[in-house]
């Protein structure tokens, strides 16, 4: 299956954007908005764990290309 | 904690929620349209289950949006008499005792937290038993 790294890493990038908006509210300033912090540190995780995801996606796709180019060159290049 | 700091402190998480609640709402959004891009981009068993993932992370950021406004209402409003419908209701209720005249039909308390008496509540209306024949 081939994936399409440029599309994953924007992906990655807009994940990583919307987590720094949430990062940017910071901790809740009291007591009364626990629950809601949590939950906010647990988005917080998830997101970063999809950008990790989609990252490692497109850098393996780019590797596949990669190989999948130099045996094309390879067999391009005998007699 | 003093009243005075306590409100303090609750303005303060009133305004961070009501805050919360609008940056959760687009971040909710804006995972939706990732799940979406990610299906579409990644297509094979593995970008299928970060998309679910996605689409669940969009899930909750709604849930923790909704829940901030809620907290951010609430805060706003500590004695639940500052909405408009409590606010109605409250001048419902003045109007009907400040109406209410020695007639008929019972009494029911009102929202002072006073003694119902016969002085005191809101007057239901009812119609005058019929005159001698």
């Amino acid at each position: 299956m081939h994936l399409r790294p440029d599309r994953l890493r924007a992906h990655a990038a807009d994940t990583a954007d919307v987590a720094g908006a949430l990062e940017a509210l910071g901790r809740a300033p009291g007591p009364a908005a626990e629950r809601i912090d949590f939950a906010l540190r647990r988005a917080l995780r998830e997101l970063a764990e999809i950008e990790a995801a989609l990252r490692g996606a497109a850098a393996h796709a780019d590797a596949a290309d990669q190989t999948a180019a130099a045996v094309v060159a390879r067999l391009a290049s005998r007699p | 904690m003093t009243s005075a700091s306590r409100e303090s402190s609750d303005d303060g998480v009133g305004q961070w929620c009501a805050e919360a609640t609008q940056v959760l709402r687009d971040a909710a959004v804006r995972a939706g349209h990732l799940a979406a891009a990610v299906a579409t981009d990644w297509l094979d068993d593995n970008g299928r289950e970060w998309a679910e993932r996605m689409t669940t992370l969009r899930r909750e950021l709604a849930d923790t949006a909704h829940q901030a406004e809620e907290l951010a209402t609430r805060l706003r409003e500590p004695d639940g008499t500052d909405s408009e419908l409590g606010r109605a209701m409250a001048a419902a209720l003045r109007a009907a005792s400040a109406a209410a005249r020695p007639g008929t039909g019972p009494r029911l308390g009102d929202t002072s937290g006073s003694r119902v008496d016969d002085e005191h509540g809101v007057h239901i209306a009812q119609l005058p038993d019929a005159p001698p024949s």
